[in-house]
């Protein structure tokens, strides 16, 4: 038994920061998972590559734009030019997607998008790994280091950076969908496609600005985590793909305050969930095993609670 | 009253009677035409065709996605590592066949505990379940070395023994995946046109309407994902007496991907489906191997040229923009390689937009695919 | 099986907030046909929904000749006695007419141990009663395994059962009139004979009460009168129950021996044809959308 935990303040600090920190990447990532969910009730198995794509769209203008040769103010409009590039890939991807290999698909029997949507994810994650013969690309290393202190939690610049950008993002996304005409586009599509077309709500249209809008936060997504773990490739898209998916059951798939919600949770369930297992006796748990952890994370909440942690109980499931 | 009584109005000539006796005959005639590396290539489409049988059940019958289908397969294949390989800490010195009904039953284990939370939920999630799961067992291989020695693997699996003689050759390899294969295609052709393949049919139509009827929907998916899972863990004892040695590399993602676009390009439900697709997506690429294939290959390099020219010229205009093309003698192996799986996904997609039904598909399908408009409600006014 | 008699005690069904059904309290005697009538969103079909088990009613209890039903899945309900039809008709279109059938007898062919493990109703905490379902695990794997020999193996017992079941299948589909469309896909039927496609696959669950969701739903008088005629065989060749779900007057009054009127989740009125026609209540639901007089259509 352990009368108390055997680790220092600041190693519990630093494992909350880093569970936000991941958990705002699997946060923005699950919001495209969410909406497309919301309106085509289908997994959108692409959307980890579209992540994928705007993380190696950013690496290229970043690169463009001087890499590591980059000092001084002028990293800051590099890594703005980085992000919107990046967006304008993974959007430009996923409208793609959507006309080419979901659209026709509308009426089909319901495992074909599931299947085609696993073509994508197959095709462009192999096309990457193609193209970069394999090997892995490195971030240039531009972001300014240092960090800030507050009690007993430090937070690195480039952290601090990423979760407030993420948060203004969702901020952003949460205001266009609850404040505007487009908005209620998309709700009432989510609602019921047939009565919103009725209302003369362009159904094709709105479905098409979901697919934009989560792609464009999966872009953001992507230039974050490059920015952060530095290391890219082909493959990249295929974990957190999972993992942000797994947070956006956590939080009630269709849900968008729930998607980002369950990034956070499933982001802190790895890090300090992970180390707090391994205050219990005789567990010890690698880094390997995070994966391992949201999986399980994932089928527990199916099994207990298939409607999220956070969605109030809905009898009608049919 | 025909065995079959309720499938479609056929034209049952005598030959199409026998078109399996006849296919099957001519299957074993190959070995005395072809020399070894054709019959080990074979070997392993039959090996895939086996997978995809059982890979068959679950997504072609029942209508379920599962993409984590080397789950099973690698149980299978670590009870036989595991049970008999010398630098195993648990070897037994079994005898493969009291291997292959364990193998069976852990991998159909396995199923059923995947299977039970999340087949009663809807089918988009049992997906994304098998996706991770399928990574979660390889990583879990990696990382339990104690037991399964990680990326080291287990070597020296003995090879089956069948009436004294050792099944060692290439040849009677193929003569012994020829017969499970045959094996697993009769038992799943004969579920299909059971009580058990109805009620999969009517899952896959519709599943509030067959739970309606009186099918109790939970117990017949966890069946078809048992069902599934057991001829995969069938599949990988086979493979780990096969091979003789295992190691977690073996089952990553891409097997899941080559089951699952045998089934989906070959035709989903249907036997000749999956023996067309394994043919296509297993035998071409290991052709595209071959050293015949390279010989051949060599010949054109004056195409090379010619095209390196062209992709100069663009190089010209935009410079760095594009490279060159390897030797002419490689391009097989490049395109049997991760090459092979851009076109699979591309493929998929094609598939599903341009020819849902497969390149071979079972009557039923065809027919099922055959119109743009949602199934049901059939006729609405 | 007998004629059933049902009894609906106090039931509501609640959707986030939306009441589609409130207090409604029904009792139905075997043997009888039985109309359910009220305007378009009176809650008729959720009504359906609640007795065959989709949906779980919020408040209330089903009775099922005097045995409780609400809350147990839809095939253990099935299984008890209760059959349906759709009112968008939802058979198995890729299917033949007569495996659509055979699908509705799958509890009656007996070749691997009984589907329903349990008819207990609910009683714990969803969690709980999730892990309890793995109670009758060892039972239903041992009945899969029974049943996935069979169909491998197709022992006589199991040849004999199928042949049996294709038999009744048969015999069913000539009550309904579709002999000698055995073969047809059910999407390549006419829609009148789609209907009595799904009125033949409800019989073969061997139904004590029958649900028709408005069987005559697009058919023209002289179709309609012939689903009438169909109605009444039923009932009395099969021995059920029957309680349909219908817009059109006409055969509401013809065929039925007692109504319930719903509006708006409610029971607003009971009685004899003649009696309902009469009853200000009703009249006054109906108002605005069209009187309540023979041959007219209440709703579109």
């Amino acid at each position: 038994m352990h009368p108390a935990l055997t680790l220092s303040v600041s190693f519990w600090s630093d494992q909350f920061v880093n569970g936000l920190t991941t958990g705002s990447i699997y946060a923005l990532i699950a919001l495209g998972y969410t909406m497309v969910y919301g309106v085509l009730k289908m997994i959108n198995f692409a959307h980890g590559e579209v992540f994928m794509l705007g993380s190696f769209a950013g690496y290229g203008a970043l690169v463009v734009m001087g890499g590591n040769d980059l000092s001084g103010p002028v990293i800051a409009l590099a890594i703005l030019g980085a992000i919107i590039v990046a967006m304008a890939a993974s959007v430009s991807a996923s409208v793609v997607i959507e006309r080419l290999a979901y659209r026709p698909l509308r009426n089909a029997p319901r495992l074909a998008p599931l299947i085609s949507a696993i073509g994508v994810s197959i095709f462009l994650q192999y096309l990457v790994l193609e193209q970069t013969s394999a090997r892995a690309k490195f971030y240039p290393d531009i972001f300014p280091r240092g960090s800030l202190s507050a009690g007993p939690f430090e937070i690195t610049y480039i952290q601090l950076f990423l979760i407030a950008s993420s948060v203004a993002m969702m901020a952003l996304l949460y205001a266009i969908i609850q404040r505007t005409r487009l908005g209620r586009a998309i709700r009432a599509v989510a609602e019921n496609p047939t009565n919103a077309s009725l209302m003369g709500v362009d159904v094709n249209r709105t479905i098409v600005v979901v697919f934009i809008l989560g792609a464009a936060m999966a872009g953001v997504a992507g230039v974050l985590y490059g920015l952060f773990f530095q290391t890219i490739r082909g493959s990249m898209g295929f974990i957190p793909g999972i993992k942000a998916f797994t947070a956006a059951v956590l939080g009630g798939i269709g849900s968008i305050p729930g998607a980002m919600a369950g990034g956070y949770v499933l982001g802190l369930a790895e890090t300090v969930g992970r180390e707090l297992l391994n205050e219990l006796p005789g567990v010890s748990l690698g880094n390997q095993w995070r994966d391992v952890i949201a999986f399980t994370l994932l089928v527990t909440i199916l099994i207990f609670r298939p409607t999220g942690i956070f969605a109030q109980r809905s009898t009608t499931r049919a | 009253m025909p065995d079959r009584v309720s499938r479609l109005p056929s034209t049952p000539t005598d030959l199409l009677r026998f078109r399996w006796p006849i296919f099957i005959a001519l299957c074993c005639l190959i070995p005395f035409v072809v020399s070894d590396v054709w019959v080990q290539m074979l070997v392993f489409v039959g090996l895939f065709v086996i997978l995809g049988l059982g890979l068959n059940v679950v997504v072609g019958f029942a209508g379920l996605l599962d993409l984590g289908y080397v789950a099973f397969f690698a149980a299978g294949a670590y009870t036989m590592g595991l049970l008999t390989s010398p630098g195993s800490p648990i070897d037994a010195h079994l005898s493969f066949w009291l291997i292959l009904p364990l193998g069976i039953l852990i991998a159909s284990l396995v199923g059923l505990l995947l299977g039970l939370p999340v087949l009663p939920l809807r089918g988009d999630y049992l997906a994304i379940v098998t996706l991770g799961f399928g990574e979660i067992i390889r990583l879990f291989l990696i990382n339990r070395d104690d037991l399964t020695r990680g990326s080291q693997g287990l070597s020296a699996i003995p090879r089956p023994e069948l009436f004294g003689y050792e099944i060692d050759s290439f040849t009677r390899w193929y003569y012994f995946i020829i017969a499970a294969a045959v094996a697993v295609a009769f038992c799943t052709a004969r579920l299909r046109d059971s009580r058990i393949g109805r009620a999969w049919e009517a899952i896959r139509e519709d599943e509030d309407v067959a739970a309606a009827m009186g099918v109790n929907t939970t117990k017949y998916k966890l069946l078809a994902f048992a069902t599934g899972a057991a001829i995969g863990g069938l599949g990988g004892v086979i493979y780990a007496s096969f091979i003789g040695f295992i190691s977690p590399a073996a089952f990553s993602l891409q097997v899941s991907i080559d089951v699952l676009a045998i089934v989906i390009i070959g035709g989903m439900g249907s036997t000749p489906g999956v023996i067309v697709g394994s043919l296509i997506l297993i035998g071409v690429p290991r052709i595209l191997q071959f050293r015949e294939t390279s010989d051949l290959l060599a010949n054109f390099g004056w195409l090379r040229d010619a095209l390196n020219a062209l992709l100069g010229a663009i190089d010209a205009v935009l410079p760095g923009s594009i490279g060159r093309l390897p030797a002419a003698e490689t391009w097989g192996a490049r395109l049997a390689d991760d090459t092979r799986f851009i076109i699979f996904g591309a493929l998929l997609v094609l598939v599903m937009v341009l020819r849902p039904s497969g390149l071979w598909p079972s009557s039923r399908r065809r027919l099922e695919f055959a119109h743009d408009e949602p199934p049901a409600p059939v006729n609405a006014p | 099986m007998t004629a059933a008699e049902l009894v609906v005690d106090g039931l509501g069904m609640q959707f986030e907030g939306l009441t589609a059904l409130a207090d409604v309290t029904l009792r139905v005697p075997p043997g009888e046909i039985h109309g359910l009538i009220g305007p378009n969103g009176a809650g008729k079909t959720t009504f359906f929904n609640c007795l065959t088990g989709f949906y779980r009613p919020t408040s209330g209890a089903i009775y099922l000749s005097g045995q409780r039903i609400d809350g147990l899945p839809p095939h253990v309900i099935t299984g008890l006695g209760i059959a349906r039809t759709f009112q968008n008709i939802r058979l198995f279109a890729n299917m033949t007419v007569l495996e659509n059938v055979l699908v509705g007898e799958h509890q009656h062919i007996a070749v691997g141990g009984t589907d329903i493990l349990s008819t207990r109703r609910p009683t714990y905490p969803p969690i709980v009663e999730r892990l309890l379902v793995l109670r009758g695990f060892p039972r239903a794997a041992l009945n899969g395994i029974i049943e996935i020999a069979g169909a491998v193996a197709r022992p006589p017992r199991v040849r004999a059962a199928e042949a049996a079941a294709v038999d009744r299948a048969r015999e069913l589909l000539a009550a309904v009139g579709l002999r000698g469309r055995e073969n047809d896909l059910a999407r390549n039927l006419p829609y009148g004979d789609q209907r009595r496609l799904e009125i033949a696959r409800a019989l073969g669950t061997r139904p004590a009460l029958l649900l028709l969701d408005e069987p005559t739903a697009g058919m023209n008088p002289q179709e309609a009168s012939s689903m009438v005629g169909l109605i009444r065989r039923i009932r009395d060749e099969f021995a059920t129950t029957v309680i349909l779900i219908e817009h059109q007057m006409r055969v509401v009054m013809g065929v039925c021996e007692s109504i319930t009127v719903l509006d708006y989740g409610r029971k607003i009125a009971e009685g004899p044809p003649a009696a309902i026609q009469r009853n200000p209540t009703v009249i006054e639901a109906y108002l605005g959308t069209r009187a309540i007089q023979g041959g007219g259509h209440a709703a579109p």
